[in-house]
């Protein structure tokens, strides 16, 4: 069975099952493409109501940054909201940031997109900065599942001269001939 | 006298928007008979509204008012029927549904506006509150689809007919794009109504509302580049066929247009088909398309095509050349280039009006 490696630049965003695997960009795992299809399955590159070929909308709607404010593993988001998470809204007025203050659960960001998409994170742990990055990553995602890109592009026109048949590059006397001919 | 905002929605037929202005009158002849035991007693007070021009009176509206003394609070329901009153109100700026102002008039009967009290203290001081001048804004919302057809359709697709234009218009101003278009711009959690979560065709609707109140405005302008850069942009990676049937809506085959073409024998498609399977001097060819015979012996395709099927191909690609349709055509002209278009007003022409000179871009030689 042929594996795959789990490459970063497959993963364009994470989903409650890929939640359970911490750090999935540092993941050293080998994980087949069956297992990877039936979790995450496959599809094109798209954007919603083809965001960004008319203007760009940010797609992050809101977003919930539950912590706890004494224990040790939510520390680095407790640092987090003091010092950066400010200016994370100021730099995103369409974003609307809510904290939930939960004794004793870990701390997580819940990610909410226009289209109706939910996302979540575990912050267990997690320092300030990598918080940060957390954010900034569900701030720039499109919302969609996870999923695995078949290509890393997209075009609505494969062909200016259309696809190939079987008489693309057939003799033109063809045209003319009649049937049935020896010769061709 | 003191002034406030009172903020109805009455039948709303289309969502336009209007800025209602009532006075109140917080002591008035008419309340003196009501026993300072009533909680509430009834004020009857005038309905204005002005629009820019000159004011209107609506006639007066009847209010339970709480019989406060220092009458802090007011708060008033509204049972003068509205419903013959030809305009809407924007319920506190989000789009709101007929069924929400319903519900919220039967179930509760009492609207707190604001706390009219401490507005007049403030104008007396010579502060300002939060209370907007009057004006009415009356519009059609329909203005999404007058933007779409009058204005952008003509200059994204010249040449085609005014056929394939209005079936563009009506497939960009349909009900489900304007959902779609409404939902995944997280409008479902602004709008206000009754029913939860809201339908589609409020959804759409509320869009249509947005078109509009933007138009108001913003002018027309800005309305054309929000649509544009929403509502065109769902033409892309959509195949116009799809849209627009060409040899359904006027027999494209017969039609003059295809005559004239056909009677030029310089650039008179070699249309030739010809499958013979099984044959061992003769590839049996297959053809995908532009391909027609007028030989005899005529075999179906490989692939279960038929002469009939291969003529209406030819006729619609044809016509895809003449109407630029074509996949090797330029794309839409959105983003940046949406903006430098110079749009026109005129309609594009229709399938009458086509003619082999309006075909320029047929090269003979």
């Amino acid at each position: 069975m042929q594996k795959f490696k789990f490459f970063p630049f497959l993963i364009h965003s994470t989903t409650a099952a890929a939640g359970r695997l911490q750090h999935i960009s540092q993941c050293k795992q080998i994980m087949t493409s069956k297992t990877w299809n039936l979790f995450w399955g496959s599809s094109f590159v798209r954007a919603p109501l083809q965001n960004g070929i008319g203007r760009y909308v940010p797609q992050l709607q809101r977003i919930t940054l539950k912590f706890c404010k004494s224990t040790g593993s939510s520390q680095g988001a407790r640092e987090y909201i003091e010092k950066e998470l400010i200016h994370f809204a100021r730099a995103n007025p369409g974003v609307v940031v809510y904290l939930k203050p939960r004794r004793h659960k870990q701390p997580q960001i819940v990610a909410e997109y226009l289209h109706g998409e939910k996302d979540h994170r575990l912050l267990k742990n997690m320092k300030s900065e990598e918080i940060a990055g957390w954010m900034s990553y569900m701030n720039t995602k499109s919302g969609y599942p996870t999923t695995r890109l078949r290509k890393y592009q997209h075009t609505d026109h494969p062909s200016i001269q259309g696809p190939w048949n079987q008489t693309t590059h057939r003799d033109p006397r063809l045209n003319v001939t009649e049937f049935p001919c020896v010769s061709l | 006298m003191c002034t406030f905002w009172s903020r109805v929605l009455c039948r709303s037929v289309n969502y336009s928007i209007l800025l209602f202005h009532a006075h109140a009158y917080t002591n008035r002849a008419c309340d003196e008979h009501v026993s300072p035991l009533n909680p509430f007693r009834m004020v009857k007070i005038p309905m204005r509204a002005n629009d820019g021009t000159e004011e209107q009176n609506l006639g007066e509206a009847d209010f339970w008012q709480l019989n406060f003394h220092n009458d802090s609070v007011s708060c008033f329901t509204i049972n003068k029927e509205i419903n013959d009153i030809p305009w809407q109100i924007l319920f506190n700026g989000l789009p709101t549904d007929q069924s929400y102002v319903q519900f919220e008039s039967q179930v509760n009967q009492i609207v707190f506006v604001i706390n009219t009290m401490t507005a007049q203290n403030i104008e007396n001081e010579g502060g300002e509150t939060n209370i907007y001048p009057t004006s009415i804004i009356n519009f059609d919302f329909v203005h999404c689809s007058y933007v779409i057809s009058n204005v952008i359709v003509p200059n994204i697709k010249p040449r085609l007919p005014h056929k394939g234009s209005s079936a563009l218009v009506e497939y960009l101003s349909s009900d489900e794009l304007m959902f779609h278009i409404g939902f995944s711009l997280g409008l479902k959690d602004l709008i206000l109504t009754q029913e939860h979560p809201a339908s589609h065709e409020t959804v759409g609707r509320s869009f249509l509302a947005v078109v509009g109140a933007l138009n108001a405005s913003s002018g027309l302008n800005v309305t054309q580049q929000f649509i544009q850069d929403f509502v065109i942009t769902q033409l892309v990676g959509k195949n116009i066929t799809e849209i627009w049937q060409i040899s359904e809506k006027f027999g494209c085959r017969n039609s003059g247009l295809l005559e004239q073409i056909w009677t030029i024998p310089v650039i008179r498609p070699e249309l030739h088909l010809s499958a013979l399977p099984g044959h061992p001097a003769v590839a049996a060819q297959t053809i995908f398309d532009l391909m027609y015979s007028c030989y005899k012996s005529v075999f179906p395709l490989r692939f279960g095509e038929t002469v009939s099927t291969a003529t209406d191909q030819a006729a619609h690609n044809v016509l895809n050349t003449l109407f630029h349709t074509t996949d090797s055509k330029e794309p839409l002209p959105l983003g940046k280039k949406g903006k430098e278009l110079t749009l026109r007003r005129d309609d594009n022409m229709t399938i009458k009006d086509w003619s082999l000179e309006n075909a320029n871009n047929i090269i003979q030689c």
